[in-house]
């Protein structure tokens, strides 16, 4: 291969990417070629168009896409004729998506068989994979972003308390055979809550809230963050933390210090040397690799002026501390690679040094910085072994930082479970919601069963449908649950059970009471919500946002008030330019129409009997959670692919671009393999190409 | 367990109050001087003051008349030695609650946000109108504003202060009476001390930054505006600390354990910061608005006494937080009832102790405005509603508010948000909305 585009590929390239800014990359990199010189690989990839894909979009795409008049102004004819044109990824990318979700061809017009919509999408991510930086597959950007508040909060709980003291990595344990919860600690308060409470919020726009676009530093955020170790340093110090006797308390950094204040100091060192060890340990742990004497003496200089000014050791020993973990070193993520001078290198991709890895592995799985065996193995060279990475993510699963990592950073962002805690059911006709405190206990319903799935490693379709799930007594009496053992006591409750269910009517999260709930409006159900929902979390193909002239809030006239949910739904799709997104969303949600706006069970809606049943845009119908739950997992690879998604922008801190399609795939092969077990899922992100390498050179905006 | 552990880790101050109940008028006058303002007339000091959870309807509402024929709801009641200077306003609505309900409903309350624009949590933050009145009354004093708070429990940052920078962007609140005193007092060891860290990182930022290629040093820089801004801050906090008389404090050996004693702390130290015309502008929490069963506080950490509910409320009820309460409120009314009396008697400390402390030709309470109130509760129980919330006024705001010791009524629906509005053109900022206004109050001046 030439490894260098032709000037026909770079005119192509331009037209497609002008917005994206790829002209100043392709003029400063590409050596011009003559422009009838197709590189081989490409002519490979041209004649797999020509003979498999043209074919298809012929039969089932020129009728509209054609040359006259094309609809949506996009015209699939032109694209053979430059014959640049076919690896276009950004004109495919639509052209893929919709294809994808089967929003086209739109019903009513032939439709490709399953295979050829499978051939038809491999030749279009044949085209993605063609897109090279300098003949490097692009992993993407990877900007030095900020801590997002979860991470300064997890990183200092593990750079200060001990470990011993974080609530374990599953919220319960089980009593043996009758799958009684013995202990549930639902939400202890994080040690470091107190960084919640006094950093701005983040967003999570872009699904989650390590996508680095949106951590920026505004300018008050020093004076906060200073605010911040401030109330840490006080609790470390405070009188409750020196109490408890032989048990140190959970501040270990306190230990260490009081170690070095009370002495005996090793041998032939000095006060100030041991305390300089321990700064140093600090800075490591904290700035993500090793931090040399020197590098620590400027810190320690700060523990010097203030014994200089008189102060006493606690008082000393505060000041570097409090330097280090407001330290850009330690808040801002990837601005210190080890290959310096990033500026002048020549590769316009590199891979990861160890270090960089070794926190990439750790902000990933639990939200705060490496611990010592990952440190060790960075220091040995050995992370790049896609070996140990398996084994080290493998046992990173089973600890306890994964709660406020992994779960409360993807499970529950990949949910949407801020957006479904807004729920606000009306309060008289739903009075049971808010006496029971069921939106409380139908979240722990959530946490319960996610935590589980993950833990014992299940296959990641059981978030679609389940035989198990854990219920207490209100719940279950919500449910409509028989012979439920537990008994509601009387100020909580009463007993949680892992419960086996016997019919689908209930298990998977799609029937938990806290989606139902936090998919509806407070007196009524929304298909529209829930289809959303489910096309964004579970089939990860959200629909487009309504266009921007259309009165998004259903007219609830006067004379509309008894129409069930489904007439409202239908009078709104008599307005075509509504129907065109809302056949692919109302559907799925009229399928859980058999559950009221709280999440209970019901046969009729204003009276009349539910029709819970729906026709896909491909023309597949269905009636009914059942057979939703059976649709659903009938596409086992869409909901793979989703999951695999969602976890691989978690992980790199960005939204996917089109160049992440041929990762996607490998990765969702790979769960299928093995089970769709959710640890294949994360082994496979941190092994993937873009988590392990870093690009260079920028594609400027 | 949880909540024992959070408050005992808190030094706390006691008994502020009392050692600090000096003259310091004489010595502040100087400063006041300085800013330009003529020594006999008095500044205009504004406080919010936050009613936890909501107040029940029908205990709150119900005042009426004027003067002396003023006649006091039960809720009320406690109130009767200050009632000349209030202004019971009733009949207006709150913001949206966030989703999640009225546990979020502090963040909105003073919102300036228009309808339905929302932050990360879906709730109607933005910047509030305590910051939009200092930026104009506070203006020559050591502080803009001064925010407190006298919940430090629960992760929810939309039930723990009112004040906001922006949508999303909290100003959060000082829990720690220490803190607070420092704050107004100066510190300037504490200030030299952060210098020196400031130093250091922003030394760290601009190598690192150093080491990257152009397209990476852009959230560098912006760490670097960061360390810059803070350090012009203490800067200029730096510059006038010398000329401020600082209160001797007899330091404090044992904190408060419950919340009489932090909110009277609190007290004591929003009244000092207006005697000594710190700040002009303040707001406070005064308890938890919190849903976390746990932690919502029990009649006994009020220091309420159970005896007087024999046989008026179930004996289990007794033990209920405040929240519980409120979602239970049928059986528990006269409890809900005493926990809002319990709150209504902290606002007396505070109108008493601003009365108590003469200023040029009237009271601290003359020339002050404390709004009272909160954004839940009203009728439409349970579920805190937004129609009809608890609400208002006391001192005379030096002129601005003449007739005072009335109760007004408003139509039902008129949104709070006109009464920011009208206190906004009432203070001499031209306005023409505020938040969800409609339109200003008339019959207030």
């Amino acid at each position: 291969m030439t490894g260098h585009p032709s000037i026909g590929w770079i005119l192509a390239a331009c037209l497609a990417f002008a917005g994206l800014g790829f002209l100043s990359f392709f003029l400063s990199f590409g050596t011009v070629q003559g422009a009838e010189e197709v590189p081989a690989e490409n002519k490979a990839v041209r004649d797999v168009y020509s003979q498999a894909v043209r074919p298809l979009l012929a039969r089932y795409c020129f009728s509209c896409h054609g040359e006259k008049n094309p609809k949506g102004g996009l015209n699939l004819t032109s694209f053979p004729d430059r014959k640049e044109s076919a690896i276009e990824p950004q004109t495919w990318k639509p052209v893929w998506e919709r294809v994808k979700s089967r929003q086209m061809p739109p019903p009513g017009r032939p439709q490709p068989a399953a295979q050829e919509r499978e051939r038809l999408l491999s030749g279009i991510e044949d085209v993605f994979a063609q897109h090279t930086l300098d003949g490097h597959p692009d992993p993407g950007p990877l900007h030095p972003r900020r801590l997002n508040v979860r991470e300064y909060r997890n990183s200092l709980r593990d750079l200060v308390v001990a470990r011993s003291s974080q609530p374990r990595r599953l919220t319960y344990s089980l009593a043996a055979a009758d799958g009684r919860i013995r202990f549930f600690d639902s939400q202890p308060e994080h040690v470091c809550a107190f960084v919640d409470r006094t950093l701005p919020q983040d967003t999570n726009d872009g699904g989650f809230d390590t996508i680095g676009e949106n951590l920026s530093i505004p300018p008050f955020l020093m004076e906060k963050y200073l605010r911040c170790t401030k109330i840490l340093l006080d609790e470390a110090f405070s009188a409750n933390a020196k109490s408890g006797g032989d048990f140190a308390g959970p501040w270990q950094l306190r230990v260490r210090w009081e170690r070095i204040q009370k002495g005996p100091l090793p041998k032939n060192a000095t006060l100030r040397e041991a305390v300089a060890g321990l700064l140093r340990e600090l800075a490591t742990s904290a700035f993500r690799r090793p931090v040399t004497r020197a590098e620590v003496e400027k810190y320690v200089q700060l523990f010097d002026l203030a014994q200089g000014k008189g102060e006493d050791f606690e008082t000393s020993i505060r000041l570097p501390i409090q330097a280090i973990l407001v330290s850009p070193r330690f808040v801002v993520l990837w601005g210190d690679p080890v290959v310096s001078a990033e500026g002048k290198a020549t590769a316009p991709v590199r891979p990861l040094d160890s270090y960089e890895l070794a926190s990439r592995l750790s902000y990933f799985v639990w939200s705060s910085p490496a611990d010592q065996e990952l440190l060790r193995l960075a220091a040995q060279g050995k992370l790049n072994d896609p070996q140990v990475i398996e084994e080290q993510v493998r046992r990173m699963l089973k600890e306890r930082r994964v709660r406020y990592g992994l779960m409360e950073g993807f499970v529950y962002q990949w949910l949407q479970l801020d957006k479904l805690e807004r729920a606000a059911p009306d309060a008289e006709r739903y009075a049971v919601y808010f006496q029971n405190n069921l939106g409380e206990l139908m979240k722990r319903e959530l946490i319960l069963f996610t935590d589980t799935l993950t833990f014992e490693d299940r296959s990641i379709l059981e978030f679609v449908d389940a035989d198990w799930g854990f219920l207490c007594q209100p719940l279950a009496e919500h449910y409509e649950i028989a012979n439920f053992p537990g008994k509601k006591l009387r100020d909580s409750e009463g007993p949680w059970y892992r419960w086996k269910f016997t019919d689908k009517q209930r298990g998977g999260v799609l029937t938990m009471g806290v989606v139902l709930t936090g998919t509806s409006q407070p007196l009524r159900t929304s298909p529209v919500a829930r289809g959303k929902w489910i096309l964004e979390t579970i089939l990860g193909t959200p629909p487009p946002p309504p266009p921007p002239d259309v009165d998004n809030v259903l007219k609830e006239e006067k004379q509309d008030n008894n129409l069930t949910v489904r007439q409202r739904m239908e009078r709104h799709r008599a307005n075509a330019a509504c129907a065109s997104c809302h056949r692919l969303i109302d559907p799925l949600g009229m399928a859980l129409e058999t559950f009221d706006p709280i999440g209970k069970w019901r046969d009729k809606d204003q009276g009349q009997p539910i029709d819970a049943s729906g026709t896909l845009t491909d023309g597949v119908t269905f009636r009914g959670i059942a057979e939703l739950k059976a649709l659903l997992l009938s596409r086992k690879e869409d909901v793979v692919r989703s999951f695999v998604e969602h976890m691989l922008a978690y992980a790199l801190g960005r939204k996917l671009e089109y160049y992440d399609a041929p990762t996607v795939t490998q990765i969702t092969k790979a769960v299928v393999q093995d089970d769709c077990k959710f640890s294949r899922v994360v082994v496979e992100v941190a092994r993937s190409y873009p988590f392990r390498q870093r690009r260079l050179k920028e594609v400027e905006k | 367990m949880t909540r024992r552990r959070q408050i005992s880790r808190r030094t706390l101050l006691q008994g502020i109050g009392a050692t600090v109940a000096l003259p310091w008028l004489e010595a502040m006058e100087p400063s006041r001087a300085k800013a330009g303002m003529a020594a006999q007339k008095s500044p205009l000091r504004i406080a919010f003051l936050y009613h936890p959870i909501g107040a029940e309807a029908t205990a709150w509402k119900g005042s009426t008349g004027a003067g002396q024929q003023l006649q006091l709801s039960p809720t009320l009641s406690p109130l009767e030695p200050v009632k000349d200077a209030l202004l019971i306003l009733d009949g207006l609505s709150g913001r949206q609650h966030p989703p999640g309900g009225h546990m979020g409903a502090a963040g909105p309350y003073l919102s300036s946000s228009s309808p339905g624009k929302t932050d990360a949590w879906g709730a109607e933050t933005g910047l509030t109108l305590d910051q939009v009145l200092a930026a104009r009354i506070s203006a020559g004093v050591r502080l803009r504003s001064l925010e407190m708070s006298c919940n430090n429990i629960g992760r929810n940052m939309h039930s723990r202060f009112i004040s906001w920078r922006a949508p999303g962007v909290p100003l959060g609140a000082e829990t720690d009476p220490r803190e607070i005193f420092a704050c107004m007092f100066g510190d300037p060891k504490g200030d030299f001390y952060r210098r020196s860290i400031l130093d250091v990182v922003g030394e760290d930022a601009r190598r690192l930054k150093a080491n990257l290629g152009r397209a990476d040093q852009g959230r560098l820089d912006e760490y670097l505006e960061s360390v810059r801004t803070l350090e012009r801050q203490i800067e200029g906090s730096g510059r006038d600390s010398g000329k401020r008389p600082a209160p001797q404090l007899a330091v404090p050996e044992k904190q408060p354990q419950d919340l009489p004693e932090y909110v009277k702390l609190m007290a004591d130290l929003l009244v000092l910061a207006f005697q000594t015309d710190q700040t002009r502008v303040a707001t406070c929490i005064l308890g938890d608005e919190t849903n976390e069963g746990t932690y919502a506080r029990r009649l006994a950490q009020l220091g309420i006494d159970k005896e007087q509910f024999a046989g008026k409320v179930e004996a289990k009820y007794l033990d209920f937080g405040h929240h519980s309460c409120t979602h239970d409120p049928v059986p528990t009314r006269p409890l809900i009832q005493a926990y809002d009396r319990w709150y209504v008697q902290r606002l007396l400390y505070v109108l008493e102790r601003l009365r108590s402390i003469r200023e040029g030709d009237g009271t601290l309470l003359d020339h002050s405005v404390v709004v009272y109130g909160c954004a839940s509760g009203g009728t439409g129980w349970p579920g805190h509603g937004l129609k009809d919330v608890a609400c208002l006024l006391a001192g005379k705001g030096g002129g601005l508010l003449k007739r005072t010791g009335r109760q007004v009524q408003f139509p039902p629906g008129t949104p709070l948000s006109n009464l920011w509005l009208t206190l906004l053109q009432l203070a001499g900022i031209e306005r023409k909305e505020f938040g969800v206004s409609t339109g200003s109050l008339s019959d207030l001046g």
